[in-house]
């Protein structure tokens, strides 16, 4: 297929933990933390994905891997169908050009020195690309920040969060590229900024002809800005589909445990409580195995063993043994026992 | 404030106050006029963008304003005794910093890193009671145990702990020595939805077991609504709605609060269109003779911008037992605008 | 006419050009700043103009109308500032004296933060390997007592004016490669940072546009630092005479006047070039140290009053 843009096989990113000198001399063998274990993805041309997750899930490590701040320790990243480890110089340009990163923390995602006009020249110098100040003007409209000759010369203790936020996703679409990556952009908003930086971001994706990889914690800000949802906890992806199918009807018990974390805006609703205890962390236990299941509510014997992808819908998995095609048997009663809990 | 409070009840009183800072541009008002009450047992969520004077009221209430800060009107009683007014002074101080605890923003990083969590309760202690260090210990694994955290952690260190118990402990730490309020800055800004739920969740518990009053500072109205049961909200210095949680979700009547809540993902509702709120908040030199919220309302008439709206009880039809029915607004149009938003539903 | 003006404009525009022009605004804007830049620019001008407005000779021995040598004069309205043992002008000494003594402040002060400024962005932006061997160089130099191995180095490359300031800036570069470096760590992790690498901007052009101007004010500090430590610790080592006599800065000055003994005596002599030496350091510590300030302020200026 020509259409597909970016597509993760099986790539994983191992770090090493830092050795004690004790554990140098008794020569242990380093532990290793997959930050990124066998995620496989692919973004096609004018789709949005969304990856969610707590934080220490891995969501980070695979952005930095696809902007190619790290390289995979294991599988591949491909740019329309090439590995990006592989690009020649003039591709890899090409490829820094056409996958733009917006950063969450709008607090430093500008350097306090550029001023607006600087700030959203910078890629299109970096690439050698014409700064006409129509280009500049254009993009400014199109982040609305209006009437741009207001922003142009100032700088970013001059603007709010919402606003400097704009002036990074101005950054990132004045080269048009093809696919956007958001770590998370609007977490460290108002709610009221969030709503309108959310809604600047809907409607970009709707206009323009970009793919976007949305990264969050925050389940609620998804249905926004992308149609396709991957859940991920500890370095795999344990649920993916299209995201209203997801928040309709999770299958995965960490899903549902981040579906239901969300709080809802009415005293009248009761919801359904699913406390999580603890944080996602790599220990050497989980290596092998669910790596929810020492927070699992749902938890069987059979969890020991590392779950296999099973397909719900056409398009919709989870790596759960409550849906594996074995336990299919299992599957109706536990639902059933989930809802009627609380 | 409705007439029907029992005195005694009222734990923090907080009379017309108003507090302004001096900047190069003139005086500024932080806080206008503001005045709502926090009762025994309460759980209050004061909510209201950045920069909306939420914070300085919870300053104000501490006696730790800054020194460009000034309280020029207003009082505030804390259990039937005035602690401070417009002279700054606070009158009864020894008797509130044991009853009122506080929590500031991002406080998490406020914990001492080189010492273990009981130690850094007893030097709290010290400061206002004469507990020993095994007196200290026996409360702080009570509270240990409501806030979810196994007992025998009490003597770790701070990074032995994630982001949400962090925020647990400090609650832990903030109630051991038995307040009967407690303020919390945000407390859930900057944790990620699960840590958010765990705080909320054992902030909840914590009402169920001790008799706590609690005054939430967010900018979340979600988690207001989740977890209080009055709610006061705040635009550019001015208190704009306050009273009982569904009294003020069922019969919502000032804009602000209106779009606010419309501003706000509902995972009920996905596609649902989230509201913006237009402009900024008005930076408040001089005079605040107008409703801070007009010049960002779709509902605004010539005369908001004449008169400083002062919170009115509103009408109400229905009949509810007496605690629902305290519902106070700051706005000329509030008729109109309840009755276009609700109209006869609800 | 009209490209030559062009060309000015767009040198003019050049980011260096601005960011020096932040600069003076905020030195301006600032009562503190504006006191002590116009102390540094009297200085500067004492350094510049001194020599040729001087009286007299810097060893040019005066006489009175009977011929005699004036020694050790106390201050008149023919030698303003009295004279010395041997018969000079001690105002014209001053003036004299204040060239060198600027000249190897600024000497020094540059060399200092060229080597700091060079070593602490390529060890704190390149990182790894190089980090640490520049770093381990750092921690070496951190173990070199200024003042003997002065001595010992005159001792093997003889007395000079210029190679006690080589020996100086060779020592003190040393704090500021760490401080700078310790800054660009903490830059180059910036999303700002990174969004310029994910683009694909290269090292040069990262170091230029994000890196330096954000620790210009560091910079500008460890310059200020470096001029003030290099004339004072020159001084000293003209004090213990670790440096060529002959060149008559205000720490030989000093010197001077101790050797003949009658420093407390002759008070007009040894005060005024250790008071020149006290205000020219104090004002550039003083000037560093409130530019840092204001320029850390106006990056991060809150919008509000309370900012989250």
């Amino acid at each position: 297929m020509t259409n597909e843009i970016l597509q993760l096989e099986n790539v994983e990113m191992r770090y090493q933990a830092d050795q004690s000198l004790f554990d140098r001399v008794l020569r242990r063998d380093p532990s290793v933390i997959p930050a990124v274990d066998g995620v496989s993805l692919t973004i096609e041309q004018n789709e949005s994905h969304a990856v969610i997750g707590e934080s220490g899930c891995g969501k980070s490590t695979l952005i930095e891997l696809i902007s190619g701040l790290h390289e995979p320790t294991n599988g591949e990243i491909q740019y329309h169908g090439k590995s990006i480890s592989e690009l020649s110089h003039e591709e890899k340009k090409d490829y820094q050009l056409n996958v733009q990163m917006i950063f969450q923390d709008p607090y430093n995602s500008l350097n306090p020195k550029f001023s607006v006009r600087e700030s959203l020249q910078e890629p299109l110098k970096i690439h050698g690309i014409d700064t006409s100040e129509k280009k500049i003007i254009d993009i400014c409209e199109k982040v609305e920040l209006t009437p741009p000759e207001e922003y142009l010369d100032k700088k970013p203790f001059q603007l709010s969060g919402g606003e400097r936020q704009r002036v990074s996703i101005g950054r990132a679409l004045v080269v048009e590229p093809e696919v956007i990556l958001a770590d998370e952009p609007v977490s460290m908003l108002d709610v009221s900024t969030q709503a309108s930086v959310l809604n600047l971001l809907s409607n970009l994706l709707s206009q323009l002809d970009v793919s976007l990889l949305y990264i969050s914690h925050d389940l609620s800000t998804v249905p926004y800005v992308s149609e396709k949802l991957n859940v991920m906890y500890l370095g795999r992806i344990v649920e993916s589909g299209p995201t209203h199918e997801i928040l309709n009807n999770s299958m995965h018990p960490y899903t549902q445990a981040l579906v239901n974390a969300v709080p809802i805006p009415d005293p009248h609703h009761d919801r359904e409580r699913i406390l999580l205890e603890g944080t996602a962390e790599h220990s050497e236990e989980l290596m092998s195995g669910c790596r929810f299941r020492n927070r699992c509510s749902e938890v069987m014997e059979v969890c020991e063993q590392t779950p296999e992808k099973t397909h719900l819908s056409q398009d919709h998995t989870t790596a759960c043994h409550l849906h594996n095609d074995n336990n299919e048997s299992r599957v109706g009663e536990t639902t059933k026992q989930h809802k009627g809990r609380n | 404030m409705g007439g029907a409070i029992n005195m005694s009840d009222t734990l923090l009183d907080v009379r017309n106050l108003t507090v302004k800072y001096k900047t190069s541009n003139g005086m500024l008002t932080a806080v206008s006029n503001a005045s709502f009450t926090v009762e025994e047992g309460q759980f209050l969520g004061l909510v209201g963008e950045s920069g909306c004077g939420k914070s300085t009221l919870v300053k104000t209430i501490m006696g730790a304003l800054d020194n460009n800060g000034k309280i020029t009107d207003g009082k505030i009683y804390f259990q039937g005794n005035k602690i401070i007014d417009a002279n700054n002074e606070l009158t009864n101080e020894k008797g509130k910093w044991t009853d009122i605890s506080w929590i500031p923003q991002a406080a998490m990083n406020s914990l001492d890193p080189i010492e273990r969590i009981n130690k850094q309760a007893y030097t709290i202690a010290k400061a206002h009671t004469d507990l020993s260090q095994t007196q200290v210990d026996e409360k702080l694994k009570e509270m240990f145990d409501i806030v979810g955290i196994p007992k025998n952690r009490i003597t770790d260190y701070p990074h032995q702990f994630s982001g949400g118990m962090k925020q647990r402990t400090l609650i832990a730490l903030s109630l051991f020595l038995e307040p009967s309020l407690l303020i919390a800055d945000e407390p859930t800004t900057g944790l990620d939805v699960i840590m958010q739920d765990q705080v909320i969740n054992y902030l909840e518990e914590i009402q169920d077991e001790l008799n706590l009053s609690v005054l939430i500072i967010t900018h979340d109205i979600s988690v207001v609504f989740e977890m209080c049961d009055w709610i006061a909200v705040m635009h550019s210095g001015q208190l704009v709605e306050e009273g009982h949680i569904e009294r003020v979700y069922d019969q919502t009547s000032h804009p602000y609060s209106i779009l606010l809540q419309e501003s706000l993902p509902d995972l009920r509702h996905p596609d649902q269109e989230l509201k913006v709120i237009e402009g900024d908040p008005p930076q408040n030199i001089g005079r605040m003779n107008y409703c801070s919220f007009a010049n960002r309302c779709p509902w605004e008439i010539e005369e908001c911008t004449a008169v400083s709206p002062s919170l009115e009880t509103v009408s109400s039809n229905v009949e509810e037992d007496d605690e629902q029915h305290d519902h106070n607004v700051a706005c000329i149009r509030k008729d109109t605008v309840r009755s276009e938003i609700h109209g006869g539903e609800r | 006419m009209q490209a030559l003006i062009d060309k000015l404009h767009q040198t003019f525009d050049h980011p260096l050009f601005k960011n020096i022009r932040a600069g003076f605004r905020i030195i301006l804007n600032n009562k503190a700043t504006r006191i002590y830049f116009s102390i540094i620019v009297i200085i500067l001008l004492l350094g510049l103009f001194g020599p040729a407005v001087a009286p007299y000779e810097a060893n040019e021995i005066t006489r009175d109308d009977n011929g005699d040598i004036q020694r050790s004069e106390a201050p008149s309205s023919e030698h303003l500032l009295g004279t010395t043992e041997r018969g000079e002008d001690v105002l014209s000494q001053v003036l004299i004296g204040a060239r060198p003594t600027v000249a190897s402040g600024i000497l020094g002060g540059g060399l200092i933060i060229t080597l700091g400024l060079g070593i602490g962005l390529t060890s704190g932006y390149v990182g790894g390997r190089t980090e640490n061997v520049l770093m381990r160089i750092t921690d070496l130099f951190y173990g070199i007592p200024m003042i003997p191995t002065a001595i010992i180095l005159v001792a093997f490359f003889g007395i000079g004016y210029f190679s006690s300031i080589l020996i100086i800036g060779l020592i003190l570069w040393r704090s500021s490669a760490r401080v700078i470096r310790s800054q660009v760590l903490q830059i180059k992790e910036q999303p700002f940072v990174k969004s310029a690498e994910t683009a694909g901007a290269s090292t040069r052009y990262v170091i230029i546009r994000h890196i330096l101007p954000n620790v210009g004010s560091m910079a500008v500090l460890f310059l200020a630092l470096g001029i003030g430590s290099t004339i004072i610790v020159q001084a000293g080592l003209a004090f213990i005479g670790v440096t060529n006599p002959y060149i008559p800065s205000w720490g030989v000055m000093i010197r001077n006047a101790y050797d003949s003994g009658l420093m407390a005596v002759a008070w007009w002599w040894s005060i005024p070039p250790g008071l020149l030496i006290a205000i020219s350091v104090m004002s550039t510590f003083m000037f560093g140290r409130s530019y840092e300030q204001l320029s850390g302020q106006t990056d991060n200026e809150i919008v509000g009053w309370e900012g989250q």
